[in-house]
C-alpha cells in the first residue's frame, strides 16, 4: 500500500504558477473580509449600550461601549456552565455514535458485491422525503419510549442521518478500491478485521467531515430541548439563549397582538445588543473547535508528489 | 418476493417455476446472502433499528393527511377527508408563484451551490501554502454558524432606509437609494446570494474531503505523462468528485418543493410587499397555519412536498442511470 | 433491477403497515366524562370522602427557578383544601402553543390548561379536546358564579356548552394613545380634548418641526391599524383573516372588514401620516419598537388601553407616559374575543375533573393561593407596604428574584384578589371596575365561530391577510390603487364563502336565542 508516504520534491513542480497563486490569495482575502466583517459587526453591535444602538444604528465603532450584554449573560454563571455542559456532552456521545452507525451502515452498502445494497440504500435514503410529522413522532418518544426529560431525547433523533450516510458510501465506493480489499479477504482477514484496520484509516477524511457536520448539528439544536425537555437543569446552550428570542418573534407577530396583553411582556424582552451577545456565545466554542476537525479533511502536503 | 418463487398457502411449500431440487434455506437468496455476508448484515443491524425506530415507525402518522382529525377518535376512528386537507394548498391565486419560487431558487441554490463549492475546494487545493488554505477555509466557513434571524439584522443593517447602503454607499459611489424592502425584484438575487454566503462553506468542505481521498499516484502519473494544471483538475480531480455532486444533487432534488424556512421567512422581514418573489411553499404553509394549527392540513402539505421530491428523485435517478450507471443512488 | 425495486417497495410498505399495526393502541382516548366522578355528593371542600389526586396544570408562564417552592407551598393549602397536589407546567411564549398541541395530540394526562381564544381554543373545542363544564361549574363552582360577572359566563359557550372558565379582569380594551409625557408637558398638548385619531395630527407636525430627534409617531410594522379600529369592529376568528362585523346593538353582519369605513379612514390616515413624515421610516421592518419606545426617542404609539395601563408602562420603560382613548362618545361594548382572551379549560384526559374544577374554584375566594401564582411566596419574593400593595422583598430585584415576570392576566382566576405592585395606583381595581361597568355585552355573546366548513379558505386567507394587507396598515401604498389586487386575491381564497358561511351560523345563533 502506497497511500499516506509524504514525498515533496515535486511538490514545487506540480505547484500553480506564482502569480496564479498571488491572485488566489487575494481573491480570498477579499471574500474573507466579506465573511468576518459581519461577524466582527456582530460583536460591535453586542458591546454597544443599548440606547446608542437605538439612535445611531449598527456601526462598527460604536459610539458607547457597554459591556451590560456580556454582564447580563455571565450572571448566572452556574446556568451558563451547565448549558455549556449539556451542550458539550450531547455533541461529544452524539457525534461519536454518528459517526460510529453512519459508518457501519454506508460500508455494506458501498461493497458491490452486497446484494441487498439498493434496499438498504433506499430504506434510508426515504426516510429523507418521507416523514411521518412532528406529532407522531412526539407519541412515540414520550408515551412509548419514555424519553420526555432525557439526555438520550436530545441525542437519538440526530444519530442516523440519510445525508451523511451517501456521502459516507460515496466516499467508500471511489476511494477503497475493492482490489484491497478483496487482498485482505483472500488473506483470511474477517470483514470486521477488514474494517476496523483498513477501512477506517483510511477514511479520515470522511470520518473528520461528518463528526464536523454531526457535532454542528447537535451544537445548534434547540429544537429538540424546546420539545423533550421539561427541566430547565437539562436545556442546551443554544435553547436557553433561544427563549428569548424566540419570544420576541412570537410576541411581535399579529398572533399576539390580539390577545391585547402583550405589551407587558415585550418591555422583558432583551434589546438587541443581547441577541449579538447570544449569538457569540452560542458561537464562540464551536469556532475554536473547527481546526481540530479540518486537518483531516484538508489535504497536506502530498500533493502530486514523486518519488525521490 | 422474486417472480419465481411462490408459496402454496396450505402447505407453506416453496416451489419453483423452473424445477430445482435443493431445500429451502439454500435457494432462498436472502438466506444465502445472510450467510455469506453475515459481517456486513450484523453490521447494519443497529443503524438499521435506530432508523426503523426513529423515522418508520411515526410515518403512521401520514394518514392524518387525510382525515378530518378530532381528539376523541384520534388517528385511527377519526373520520376520512379525502382530499380535503390539500385544498388550502391550492386555492391562493399565488398558488403557482409560490411553486415557481419554490423550484427556481432551490434550483439556483443546487446549481450554484455545487459549481462555486466546487470552484473554491479546487481553487483551495491549489495554494502554495497550506496554512493559509486552512485558514481561508476556516473563515469561509463562519457564515454557516450564525442564525438566519442574526444574518436577518445583518442584512437590515446592510439594506434598511437608514441602513450602509442608502446612508454610506450612496454617497460614496454615487448610487441612487433604493428602498429595498418594498422592491421585490431585487430579492431573488439577495436571498440567493445570502445563501451562498452562508452555505458555501459546508459545500466546500465536502469536496475537500473528497480530494483529500484520492491517491496522490494518480497526480504523480499524470505529472510524470506531462499534464498540465488544467488537465490534472479536468481528469483526475473532476471524475473522483462526480459522484459525491450527483449524491448532492440527487438528495437536494428530493427536497425540492423544500426551503430552508429562516432564510425566506426572516431575511425579508417579513415584508408582504415582496412576497411575489420571496413566498415559497413553506412559508406560505407556515402563515396559512399558524393560527389553526390544524393536524391534518399541516400533515398534508408535508406529504405533498414528499411525493412531488420523491418523483423528482426516481426521475433524476433514472437519468443519472442512463448516463454513468455506477452513480445511480439506488 | 425493476425486480428488486418492487422488492424494496414492498418491504417498505410492510414495514410502514406494521408500524400502523403497532401505534394501534396509540390514541387510546377516554370516553367523554361530564361530570365529576370522585363520588362525593355535591358541594366543594367536602374533603373527607376525596381521594389524593395530583393535578397536572398547564399555565402560560416563564420558567422561574423558585417553581418548586411555590408548588410546595401551593401543595400544603391544597392538601388541606381539596386533599390534592398539583404539578404546575410553566411555558413561555416561545414553546407554550407546540407544547400544549403536542400534549394534546398525545393523549397526555393534562387536568387544567390556559387555553384562550386567540390561541386555538375554538379549534380544540371543535375538536373536542376539552371537557364542557356546565355541571362542573354548577356543583363546584360556587364561588366562581359569585366572583365573576355573569357575561363572563356566556362567552367561552359552543353550541350551547360552555368550555372554559375565564379570568376576571378587564373586560374590554379601548384603542388609544401612548404619549411621552415630558413632551405632552413641553408643548402644552392638552390629551383630554382628543375626539378621534385625526386630532392629533397637529402635535405631531409640531414635534416633527421642533423635535427632529424624536419620532412623532412609532409604528411595529402597521400596528396602529389594529389598535384604531378595534372600538369599531370584532374579528370573527383567525385575527388575519379580514371577516367580522361591527359593534353594534342591531342585528350583527358579516362583512369584509377591510371594506368598512372606518377601515378604509384609518388606512387613508397612516398612509398619510406616512407621507408626511410623521411615522418611521422603517415602519416595514421594525419588528420590535420595544427598544426605542424604552430610550425615549418617540412622542406617540398606539396602545390597547385599559385603566392603569400607561402606569405599567411606564414602570417597565422608565419614564413617564400618559395614555388617551382615540375615540371618544363611542359606545363601548364587550365581545366574545374580549371575553375569552384569558381562559383555562379542562381537557378530556382529566382523571378528575370535579377535582380540576374545585382548584379553579379556589383561584377565585383565596386570595392567598391567587397571590401565590402571581407574585411567588411573601418576604422571600416580595414584602407587603400597605394592605394590598407590594414591592420586591429585601434584597431581592428583578435580576435575582427566583419568581418573577409572571403575566398575572394570564394565570386565571380572580384577578381582583392579586396584590397591586407599589408602582401601580393603589385604586386601580375600583377603576377596573368602574371601567367594566361602563361596557355592554354584545346582543350575540355566546357565539363563536366554527370554521370548520371552511378551513381551508381560512388557511388561504390568513396567507393573503399577512402578506397583502400589511403594506396598507404600514401607510406604504395608497388604498384606492392598492386594495382592488387585495380583493381580487380574497376572492379567490373564498372570502365570500366565508362570509355566508358565518352569517348563517350568527343568523341560527339568533334565532335559537329569540326562542
Amino acid at each position: 500500500m502506497k497511500l499516506g508516504s509524504k514525498k515533496s520534491s515535486t511538490l514545487r513542480i506540480n505547484s500553480i504558477s506564482p502569480s496564479a497563486n498571488l491572485a488566489l490569495n487575494i481573491f480570498f482575502t477579499v471574500y474573507c473580509i466579506l465573511c468576518l466583517a459581519p461577524l466582527i459587526l456582530i460583536f460591535m453591535v453586542s458591546i454597544t449600550e443599548q440606547t446608542s444602538l437605538v439612535v445611531n444604528g449598527y456601526s462598527f465603532f460604536p459610539s458607547k461601549i457597554s459591556f451590560d450584554a456580556y454582564k447580563y449573560l455571565f450572571s448566572d454563571l452556574g446556568k451558563l456552565f451547565r448549558c455549556y455542559g449539556i451542550t458539550i456532552f450531547t455533541c461529544v456521545v452524539g457525534t461519536f455514535f454518528c459517526v460510529l452507525f453512519t459508518m457501519l451502515y454506508a460500508y455494506p452498502i458501498s461493497r458491490k458485491s452486497f446484494k441487498y445494497r439498493n434496499f438498504f440504500a433506499f430504506f434510508i435514503f426515504f426516510t429523507m422525503l418521507f416523514q411521518g410529522g412532528l406529532v407522531p413522532w412526539y407519541i412515540l418518544y414520550t408515551k412509548y419510549l419514555r424519553l420526555q426529560n432525557n439526555l438520550i431525547a436530545l441525542i437519538m433523533p440526530a444519530v442516523m442521518n440519510a445525508f451523511y450516510v451517501l456521502v459516507t458510501k460515496t466516499f467508500f465506493s471511489i476511494n477503497i478500491p475493492d482490489s484491497v480489499l478483496e487482498a485482505a479477504r483472500i488473506d483470511g482477514a474477517s470483514e470486521f478485521r477488514i474494517f476496523w484496520q483498513i477501512v477506517i484509516p483510511m477514511s479520515t477524511p470522511v470520518i473528520a467531515t461528518i463528526a464536523l457536520f454531526s457535532c454542528l448539528n447537535y451544537w445548534n439544536d434547540w429544537y429538540l430541548c424546546l420539545l423533550y425537555i421539561n427541566d430547565p437543569k437539562y436545556y442546551n446552550l443554544q435553547y436557553s439563549m433561544y427563549q428569548a428570542l424566540r419570544s420576541l418573534q412570537f410576541l411581535t407577530s399579529s398572533l399576539a397582538s390580539a390577545s391585547g396583553n402583550v405589551s407587558s411582556s415585550l418591555a422583558n424582552v432583551p434589546g438587541e445588543t443581547l441577541r449579538m451577545a447570544m449569538a457569540i456565545i452560542g458561537i464562540g466554542p464551536i469556532v475554536f473547535a473547527y481546526p481540530f476537525f479540518q486537518r483531516y479533511f484538508i489535504k497536506g502536503l502530498t500533493i502530486g508528489a514523486v518519488k525521490g | 418476493m422474486p417472480a419465481s418463487v411462490n408459496i402454496t398457502p396450505e402447505t407453506n411449500i416453496v416451489t419453483e417455476t423452473e424445477p430445482n431440487k435443493k431445500p429451502i434455506w439454500k435457494r432462498s437468496k436472502f438466506l444465502k446472502e445472510l450467510s455469506t455476508n453475515k459481517a456486513l448484515f450484523l453490521m447494519l443491524l443497529p443503524p438499521f433499528i435506530l432508523v426503523f425506530v426513529n423515522y418508520y415507525l411515526p410515518m403512521f402518522g401520514v394518514i392524518i393527511a387525510f382525515k378530518n382529525f378530532n381528539y376523541v377518535d384520534g388517528f385511527f376512528r377519526s373520520p376520512w377527508a379525502g382530499f380535503q386537507n390539500f385544498r388550502f394548498l391550492f386555492m391562493s391565486d399565488a398558488a403557482w408563484r409560490i411553486t415557481r419560487n419554490t423550484i427556481l431558487y432551490n434550483l439556483a441554490f443546487i446549481v450554484f451551490g455545487l459549481i462555486f463549492a466546487l470552484l473554491f475546494a479546487l481553487a483551495l487545493n491549489e495554494l502554495r501554502s497550506r496554512f493559509a488554505a486552512k485558514v481561508y477555509q476556516s473563515v469561509i466557513f463562519l457564515p454557516y454558524f450564525l442564525s438566519w434571524v442574526v444574518v436577518a439584522y445583518l442584512v437590515l443593517a446592510f439594506l434598511d432606509p437608514n441602513g450602509f447602503y442608502n446612508k454610506t454607499l450612496t454617497k460614496v459611489l454615487h448610487l441612487p437609494e433604493i428602498e429595498w424592502y418594498s422592491s421585490p425584484q431585487y430579492w431573488p438575487f439577495i436571498l440567493i446570494l445570502v445563501n451562498l454566503w452562508k452555505n458555501v462553506g459546508y459545500g466546500i468542505v465536502i469536496y475537500t474531503s473528497g480530494i483529500a481521498g484520492i491517491d496522490p499516484e494518480y497526480y504523480e502519473a499524470a505529472v510524470l505523462d506531462g499534464a498540465s494544471k488544467l488537465q490534472q483538475i479536468r481528469y483526475i480531480t473532476i471524475p473522483f468528485l462526480v459522484p459525491f455532486m450527483i449524491v448532492t444533487t440527487i438528495i437536494n432534488l428530493g427536497n425540492i418543493f423544500r426551503s430552508d424556512f429562516g432564510l425566506f421567512y426572516q431575511v425579508p422581514m417579513q415584508q408582504g410587499l415582496l412576497s411575489p418573489t420571496t413566498e415559497v411553499l413553506d412559508t406560505y404553509i407556515y402563515k396559512a397555519l399558524i393560527m389553526t394549527g390544524d393536524l391534518g392540513m399541516s400533515s398534508a402539505a408535508g406529504l405533498y412536498q414528499s411525493v412531488v421530491g420523491f418523483f423528482t428523485v426516481l426521475l433524476a435517478n433514472w437519468a443519472v442511470g442512463k448516463i454513468s450507471p455506477e452513480n445511480r443512488m439506488f | 433491477m425493476l425486480k428488486k425495486k418492487r422488492l424494496g417497495i414492498a418491504v417498505v410498505a410492510a414495514i410502514l403497515s406494521s408500524s400502523l399495526l403497532f401505534t394501534g393502541c396509540g390514541q387510546k382516548t377516554t370516553p367523554p366524562k361530564d361530570t365529576g366522578n370522585s363520588g362525593d355528593s355535591g358541594g366543594s371542600g367536602n374533603t373527607s370522602n376525596l381521594k389524593p389526586y395530583e393535578i397536572n396544570a398547564y399555565f402560560l408562564a416563564p420558567q422561574c427557578k423558585d417553581l418548586p417552592l411555590i408548588q410546595e407551598e401551593l401543595n400544603k393549602i391544597l392538601k388541606e383544601k381539596i386533599n390534592a397536589t398539583i404539578k404546575l407546567n410553566y411555558f413561555w411564549w416561545d414553546s407554550y402553543y407546540e407544547r400544549q398541541q403536542l400534549a394534546v395530540s398525545s393523549g397526555e394526562k393534562i387536568d387544567i390548561m390556559f387555553s384562550p381564544s386567540w390561541w386555538g381554543f375554538n379549534d380544540y373545542v371543535a375538536k373536542q379536546a376539552w371537557l364542557p363544564l356546565d355541571d362542573l361549574l354548577q356543583q363546584y363552582g360556587q364561588d366562581i358564579i359569585a366572583n365573576i360577572h355573569p357575561s363572563y359566563l356566556k362567552a367561552p359557550v359552543v353550541n350551547g356548552k360552555l368550555y372554559a372558565i375565564p379570568t376576571a379582569k378587564d373586560m374590554y380594551g379601548t384603542g388609544g394613545f401612548i404619549f411621552n409625557k415630558a413632551l405632552v408637558e413641553k408643548y402644552n398638548f392638552d390629551i383630554n380634548s382628543i375626539t378621534k385619531p385625526e386630532d392629533i395630527e397637529p402635535w405631531l407636525e409640531t414635534i416633527k418641526q421642533n423635535e427632529p430627534e424624536v419620532i412623532p409617531f412609532l409604528s411595529t410594522k402597521g400596528d396602529q391599524q389594529a389598535y384604531l379600529v378595534q372600538d369599531w369592529h370584532v374579528n370573527v376568528g383567525d385575527v388575519n383573516v379580514p371577516v367580522g362585523y361591527m359593534k353594534t346593538d342591531g342585528d350583527v353582519k358579516i362583512i369584509n372588514l377591510l371594506e368598512t369605513e372606518i377601515s378604509k379612514r384609518i388606512f387613508k390616515l397612516s398612509r398619510s401620516w406616512y407621507q408626511k413624515g410623521y411615522i418611521n421610516k422603517d415602519v416595514a421592518t421594525l419588528q420590535d419598537g420595544t427598544p426605542i419606545k424604552k430610550a425615549g426617542k418617540v412622542f406617540a404609539w398606539t396602545e390597547q388601553l385599559k385603566p392603569g395601563k400607561a402606569e405599567e408602562l411606564t414602570a417597565q420603560y422608565g419614564y413617564e407616559l400618559v395614555q388617551a382613548d382615540a375615540w371618544k362618545g363611542i359606545e363601548y361594548y364587550t365581545t366574545t374575543p374580549d371575553l375569552t382572551n384569558s381562559q383555562l379549560v379542562i381537557p378530556r384526559t382529566s382523571e378528575d375533573p370535579a377535582r380540576a374544577m374545585m382548584f379553579i374554584n379556589l383561584l377565585f375566594k383565596d386570595k392567598e393561593i391567587k397571590n401565590l401564582l402571581s407574585w411567588g411566596i411573601e418576604g422571600k419574593h416580595y414584602k407587603k407596604v400597605s394592605e394590598n400593595q407590594i414591592d420586591f422583598a429585601d434584597g431581592v430585584n428583578a435580576d435575582t428574584s427566583g419568581y418573577y415576570g409572571i403575566a398575572q392576566w394570564a394565570m386565571g382566576g380572580n384577578q381582583f384578589l392579586d396584590y397591586l405592585w407599589i408602582s401601580e395606583s393603589p385604586d386601580k381595581w375600583q377603576k377596573m371596575e368602574e371601567f367594566n361597568k361602563i361596557a355592554k355585552p354584545m346582543k350575540i355573546l355566546g357565539w363563536t365561530y366554527d370554521s370548520s366548513n371552511v378551513k381551508s379558505e381560512i388557511a388561504a386567507l390568513a396567507t393573503v391577510g399577512q402578506n397583502e394587507v400589511q403594506p396598507l396598515s404600514q401607510g406604504l401604498v395608497d388604498y384606492d390603487t392598492y386594495y382592488p389586487k387585495v380583493k381580487a386575491s380574497l376572492e379567490k381564497a373564498g372570502i365570500q364563502k366565508v362570509i355566508d358561511d358565518c352569517q348563517r351560523s350568527v343568523d341560527e345563533f339568533v334565532k335559537s336565542q329569540n326562542k
